[in-house]
């Protein structure tokens, strides 16, 4: 069976996606509830689907499983970076996790000691002078110092 | 009513908050400008949130003046660098570059400011001028007109701006449906939270741009490798070889009047990106010379043509949007966002009941251009060295910003969790060609779609549509879309025929 290209599942995940609109769409009670979803999302599963059916039998020469691999690769060890960021926010709070991902991720790039130190230290003081002297704005503590109250 | 309005524009100048936002943006602009790979879209993007606080002649003019200014400075990291700022300066890399190999770099950095800042200023005044031709059109819509200016909105930026219309047009169609989601003020009922609290009021727009633009922006960066590995050319002329560059412009100034206009042109066209005002004006340049053999060489002209186009394009861009509401390019999708942000409408209304405020942020336009020559002029050198900066350092000072602004708009942490959700969303349609902005579009005018749409139902009937306008806006979507498909149809039976 032929392999699928990466933008064959994209267009599969539209494809669902857009049927979720409409089965939702077609739940709701109310016409003036339904109509623009359904008049909107019909067309994107169409169109989608035909994407979906010419990637499948597109005769372009696909990229080796290899290259994908490679440069899949990189893209998720960066966001993999961007996404434990953000848990550790939600966790720990702000506070704890803009001084460690700033370090970690400048330390483990090749910066050195010292200047990472600074610019976790420099950004942590900006953000909480920018948002809660500035703006009034208390940022978020974590759900685990919440916890502990 | 303009004169009156302009009056009144002018008088925001005086106040100190409105001068220093604008200030702001201005420098905000020349740094996010000088750094390869981040342009305006993502300078817009990671500061959009903290303008949820201000008043719209706080934040707006911050934003104007942004992204007025991100091409002049782009055009020195183009030229001292070899690599372009931003998109549009890469037209300005043919001959700016080898200027600089030359010894010439003051020089062609002293024409490219000054090219572009008085494309700037042309293309606001010229936009100003404008205005009383625009406004009996904008009257004369109707609200079923709406309903089409806001699909063929779509049909520009998703189809116009970007390679497939099939793609293009289900990125704007994602974006509507995505606009739906939350509280329908029609029905009083809520659509598709799936029984979360948290998306009654729909998603909210600043995670979903943060989402969109700064998080992918920066992936890419971490993945290219980051900085570029050069060193900048030597300026040894010193001030007096730059401002023999801003003598260049004046000496050739219909080539400088002749872009800027062009620019301008193809600005007011929505969809179209600057890149293809700079191409075409690099392209005339070269036709009109007398000499066209040394373009590419590092001839000035090369210099001029494209830097008086890229800052024309945007006093064109910026008048569409506020008319009309739909983006003259795709940094002004953002902009639209802002708008809506402060709480104003995007479209009529901004030339009508909020038409002091639109003069004003054309006047910004004018400034900001200025300031940002006045800036540049005695500080490229120096400037140049924040393109330098590795993404190591970039990316978490980015994202902590960009993450930090999503927090801040609403204080609920869902808003992380949507805008890496939407991070996700746009590395994969970044990296397969979706369109980003006609998403955004999507998003930013599904509720006016969807309100005129069931307004003018109800008063008008099903066959609102029947009306000149909107039949001509439907024609020209039909247009629009069909364009890509009948260029290649075009083409196979030529190729076909030859065979």
């Amino acid at each position: 069976m032929k392999r699928l290209s990466e933008l064959a599942y994209v267009y599969l995940a539209i494809v669902v996606v857009t049927l979720v609109f409409i089965i939702s769409a077609l739940l709701e009670e109310m016409f003036a509830t339904k109509l623009v979803p359904l008049l909107i999302a019909s067309p994107v599963f169409a169109l989608s689907l035909i994407g979906l059916i010419w990637e499948i039998f597109a005769k372009g020469k696909l990229e080796s499983e290899e290259e994908t691999k490679l440069k899949l690769r990189d893209y998720l060890r960066v966001m993999g970076w961007i996404l434990g960021f953000g848990l550790a926010i939600i966790l720990v709070g702000f506070f704890i996790a803009i001084p460690l991902f700033v370090l970690g991720y400048m330390k483990t790039h090749g910066i050195g000691w010292l200047t990472a130190i600074i610019y976790a230290a420099v950004l942590t003081v900006a953000v909480w002078g920018i948002i809660e002297l500035g703006f009034n704005i208390i940022l978020y503590r974590g759900l685990l110092l919440q916890a502990l109250g | 009513m303009v004169l009156e309005s302009l009056f009144e524009a002018m008088a925001y100048f005086g106040n100190p908050v409105f001068l220093l936002m604008m200030l702001a943006g201005v420098i905000a602009g020349l740094i996010i400008g000088i750094i390869p790979g981040i342009g305006g879209i993502v300078g817009v993007a990671v500061f959009l949130p903290f303008l949820f606080r201000m008043l719209p002649e706080h934040g707006l003019p911050f934003i104007i003046a942004l992204i007025s200014v991100t091409f002049t400075s782009g055009a020195i990291t183009t030229i001292l660098l070899g690599v372009p700022g931003t998109g549009p300066n890469a037209a300005t890399l043919i001959d700016g570059y080898p200027m600089a190999e030359r010894g010439e770099a003051g020089r062609g950095i002293g024409a490219a400011l000054t090219a572009s800042g008085l494309g700037g200023v042309l293309s606001a005044f010229l936009a100003l001028g404008m205005i009383p031709l625009v406004i009996p059109l904008i009257m004369a819509l109707r609200l079923g007109d709406m309903v089409f200016i806001v699909l063929l909105g779509l049909a520009f930026i998703g189809v116009l701006a970007g390679r497939s219309v099939l793609k293009g047009l289900i990125s704007g169609g994602l974006g509507l449906l995505i606009s739906f989601i939350g509280y329908q003020s029609i029905s009083a009922a809520e659509r598709f939270t799936f029984g979360s609290l948290y998306l009654y009021d729909g998603v909210p727009l600043v995670p979903l741009v943060v989402g969109l633009f700064a998080i992918p922006a920066m992936v890419d960066l971490a993945v290219r490798g980051g900085t570029i590995a050069k060193t900048p050319v030597v300026m040894h002329g010193g001030l007096g070889e730059v401002v023999e560059g801003m003598r260049d412009v004046f000496r050739r100034w219909q080539l400088w009047l002749r872009s800027s206009v062009i620019g301008y042109i193809i600005g007011v066209v929505p969809g179209v990106g600057a890149e293809v005002a700079t191409f075409v004006c690099y392209g005339q340049a070269k036709q009109f010379s007398k000499n066209p053999e040394k373009f590419g060489t590092g001839i000035v002209d090369g210099v001029i043509a494209p830097e008086s186009a890229n800052n024309g394009k945007e006093g064109g861009a910026l008048l569409t949007t506020l008319a009309l509401g739909i983006p003259g390019s795709g940094v002004m999708v953002l902009v639209i966002g802002a708008i809506r942000m402060t709480g104003l409408t995007p479209g009529p209304e901004m030339l009508t009941t909020h038409l002091p405020i639109s003069l004003s942020l054309l006047l910004v336009t004018v400034v900001a251009n200025i300031l940002a020559v006045i800036i540049c002029f005695p500080l490229s050198s120096k400037l140049v060295r924040i393109a330098l900066v590795p993404s190591a350092v970039l990316l978490p000072i980015v994202v902590t910003i960009a993450l930090v602004g999503a927090y801040a708009t609403r204080g609920y942490f869902n808003a992380i969790t949507v805008a890496l959700i939407f991070g996700v969303v746009g590395i994969v349609m970044r990296r397969h060609g979706f369109s980003r902005p006609g998403m955004l579009l999507g998003y930013v005018l599904g509720y006016l779609f969807e309100y005129n749409l069931w307004l003018s139902l109800a008063t008008a009937g099903p066959t609102f549509f029947l009306t000149p306008i909107s039949l001509f806006l439907i024609t020209l979507f039909v247009a629009i879309i069909s364009l890509n498909p009948l260029r290649r149809l075009i083409a196979r039976r030529k190729a076909a025929t030859k065979q």
